[in-house]
């Protein structure tokens, strides 16, 4: 029942962010897929047709889908939602000077830890993740666009959205570390940015998983024991 | 994570310097002063023109040296060269004929030529499936009749399928290394993508794709959902792939060749060195082992060509031998400068090759071509000599990866994967290369590590590690050890020497922490709070 007031708490807390980035990529995606479904009906053959015999331009025979647009603001949007909800959740206490009055309730460190990260993911499905979901399906219906968006552009998609779970953590570690901003204090945010763009230069899914797992794994563990060393 | 970040703010800051460094260096070019040209004699002018001309073999087997008045060099790709006046010389240096191109009496063999230039490789292939948005895409085959796409084809890399969809949305099918099926289940992967490209037949407003994977090339006709395997090599990767007159590819560049004359011809040649050659018509295959002392000499190379009078194969190559495989740039510079140097002898030769694959030498021709007089603009990388320096920081840990143990495993590592491909380049920039600066480097930082250290430790046990974790990463090690270590100091008021905050009692002398003084100011003065 705390676990679950702290996550109504930091819930509401950052519900107009939470709103901004879903309402932000459902209206550039619906917008974008939209412009797609009226004017980018496929026709290349009058532009790119060859020659009898000659060879075809290879390079122009990779297009595009129609989710190209709504993916880039979704890698936008996602690892901005992070940084955001890292300095909602772990940064403005500080500032505040809120953090005693939420580690003097009648809960753990690591309840009141797993209540802000539980929060921050539900977030992320629920804004960008839902909408995301929403925009693929709109993508694969056959009477819309006669070729559907494929299924990896879906799961890269969801790769966006895990980077923004590592931009969230590393700037939840950043805010709890106790070092100078010029020594180790942003070691959290800058590992998080080198391994968004480790991971998102992968073509291969599993080394991408592989490596997000590793970054994940090293996050949490680093800012549980920050968390539960500090002294606040 | 500290360490990976202080390795990569090194890394970068060592990359940085070097680049820095060559950047202030950089020189503008001087052309070397050449000496006065003089006015070459008539067996200079000759040899000139022996070395400038075209090398071509008529289907008899006769070389004639061919001359354009624009020069061999000044043709442009896809040029029919309707323009250009040729001089026709035999091997003995007698002009035969002189005229327009289109008028020339002779007609020679056409060879095959290596189909990279209009390929998509699978280096371009991971390009485009990284998850990057703005890389990622997809291929996609278009398939219409006129102007009007009415299908479209797309290559699944995961399944290495491709799966068709109709205008209407609905599925069309998968097109596999078996052919056509309706479900995916049915359909059978081509194999790991290597390279492809298509083109356009005659008649016809769709595309045909000759689609090579590790060991196999298909020939896929999407409109017709049809695909055949041109080629399979069960023993050896394909390294390089040829075409001559293959179905209609490139029909334009070669219609004045006399339609019949050629068979339609794939050659591919294998990592095993082994040379194959597809036939059609009748199919069939030829494979060749070309002596292995072939591959000693500069310039050695084979193309093919198969006429209806049998397969031939020319070669070229260069009486010199090949360089000493050695990575140090300076040495082949060396070589290269001796190279220059010399008078070298080149050789053409026309081989007929059996249906057994074995060779008949049918002609051959050698010219000299003369050494360079000239200076040769020596390239001295300022790189080279900073980089000496600036790794003299990087961690020995990085020479580790360069001991073969496992035997091949980091080889191994890199031809399979990318990431491991890349990590590896990125280090072999920085490693050390077990220098003696790196070494005394390296033991000024454990020093100074052990000099922090030692009145900060907790235990003996954690100062060995921080020092050995030091000497594996240098000036990373350092940076990362001072980074979670440093605490301030106080002296000890027993035995006055520098003392750490981490434990209650001194290093030296096992005396504990000072405790204040009871005073006037304190809240209980009984129990000296």
């Amino acid at each position: 029942m705390r676990f679950l007031a702290l996550v109504r708490k930091e819930l509401r807390e950052c519900l107009p962010w939470l709103l901004t980035a879903g309402l932000l990529l459902l209206a550039v995606g619906a917008l974008a897929l939209r412009a797609e479904a009226q004017y980018g009906q496929p026709n290349w053959l009058h532009h790119d047709r060859p020659a009898p015999g000659a060879p075809a331009n290879v390079y122009r025979l990779t297009q595009r889908s129609a989710l190209a647009m709504p993916t880039v603001w979704l890698a936008f949007t996602a690892p901005s939602l992070g940084l955001v909800l890292g300095v909602r959740h772990f940064w403005m206490p500080l500032v505040t000077r809120t953090w005693s009055f939420l580690l003097h309730r009648s809960a753990s460190r690591t309840t009141i830890l797993a209540a802000k990260c539980g929060a921050a993911i539900l977030a992320f499905l629920l804004s960008v993740g839902a909408v995301w979901t929403g925009l693929y399906w709109y993508a694969c219906r056959p009477e819309v666009f006669p070729v559907p968006a494929p299924a990896r552009e879906f799961v890269n998609g969801w790769f966006y959205i895990a980077v923004g779970v590592v931009v969230y953590l590393g700037t939840a570690l950043s805010a709890l570390s106790a070092g100078r901003w010029y020594t180790t204090r942003m070691f959290g945010l800058a590992f998080a940015v080198v391994a968004l763009f480790v991971i998102l230069m992968q073509w291969h899914l599993v080394w991408a998983a592989v490596l997000l797992t590793l970054t994940l794994a090293i996050l949490v563990s680093q800012m549980l024991a920050t968390f539960l060393d500090r002294e606040f | 994570m500290t360490v990976l970040i202080v390795l990569a703010v090194v890394v970068i800051a060592q990359t940085g310097t070097v680049e820095i460094v060559r950047t202030s260096r950089a020189r503008r070019y001087e052309r070397p002063r050449q000496p006065v040209a003089k006015e070459l004699t008539e067996e200079e002018k000759t040899v000139r023109r022996i070395v400038s001309s075209r090398k071509e073999f008529l289907p008899d087997g006769t070389l004639h040296l061919v001359m354009e008045r624009a020069g061999p060099r000044l043709r442009q790709y896809g040029s029919k060269r309707t323009a250009a006046v040729e001089k026709v010389y035999d091997v003995n240096d007698r002009l035969l004929w002189e005229g327009p191109v289109l008028e020339r009496p002779y007609t020679y063999l056409s060879w095959a030529e290596e189909v990279r230039r209009d390929s998509l490789t699978a280096a371009h292939m991971k390009t485009i499936r990284t998850i990057m948005p703005d890389a990622w895409s997809m291929l996609q085959i278009p398939v219409g009749i006129e102007e009007q796409a009415e299908e479209t084809w797309r290559y699944c890399p995961d399944g290495e399928t491709f799966v068709g969809y109709g205008l209407s949305g609905q599925r069309l099918g998968h097109l596999g290394a078996t052919g056509w099926s309706e479900s995916k289940s049915e359909a059978r992967p081509f194999g790991p993508f290597k390279s492809f490209l298509a083109w356009r037949p005659q008649a016809s407003s769709s595309l045909v794709l000759l689609w090579q994977t590790r060991r196999r090339i298909y020939q896929i006709d999407v409109e017709a959902r049809q695909v055949d395997l041109v080629y399979e090599n069960p023993q050896s990767d394909i390294e390089r792939v040829w075409l001559h007159r293959w179905d209609s590819f490139r029909i334009a560049d070669t219609e004045d060749e006399r339609p019949g004359t050629y068979r339609d011809l794939l050659h591919c040649q294998g990592l095993d060195g082994r040379h194959h050659v597809v036939l059609r018509d009748p199919a069939r295959t030829v494979t060749i082992a070309l002596p292995k002392e072939w591959e000693q000499w500069m310039g050695n190379h084979c193309t093919f060509t198969a006429t209806t009078q049998g397969l031939f194969m020319r070669r070229n190559w260069i009486e010199y031998p090949m360089p000493p495989a050695s990575s140090k740039i300076e040495s082949q510079q060396d070589w290269w400068d001796e190279y220059r140097r010399h008078d070298k002898t080149w050789w053409i030769e026309l081989h007929r090759v059996s249906e057994a694959g074995d060779l008949a030498l049918v002609n051959r021709f050698s010219y000299l071509f003369p050494s360079k007089t000239e200076t040769a603009v020596r390239y001295d990388d300022p790189r080279s000599g900073i980089r000496r320096w600036v790794n003299a920081f990087s961690a020995p840990l990085y020479d580790f990866l360069w001991i073969p143990f496992p035997t091949r495993f980091w080889a191994a590592l890199y031809e399979r994967s990318d990431f491991t491909r890349g990590l590896l380049r990125a280090i072999g920039e920085v490693r050390p290369g077990y220098s003696l600066w790196n070494g005394l480097v390296t033991l000024v930082f454990v020093a100074l590590t052990f000099l922090h250290g030692r009145p900060r430790r907790t235990s003996w046990p954690t100062l060995v590690f921080w020092l050995v974790f030091v000497a594996l990463l240098n000036l990373a090690g350092f940076l990362t050890y001072w980074a979670l270590n440093h605490t301030p100091v106080i002296r000890c008021s027993t035995c006055g020497k520098r003392r750490g905050l981490s434990r209650v009692e001194c290093v030296h002398c096992q005396a504990p922490l000072p405790t204040p003084k009871h005073g006037k100011l304190d809240l209980i003065p009984g129990l000296g709070l």
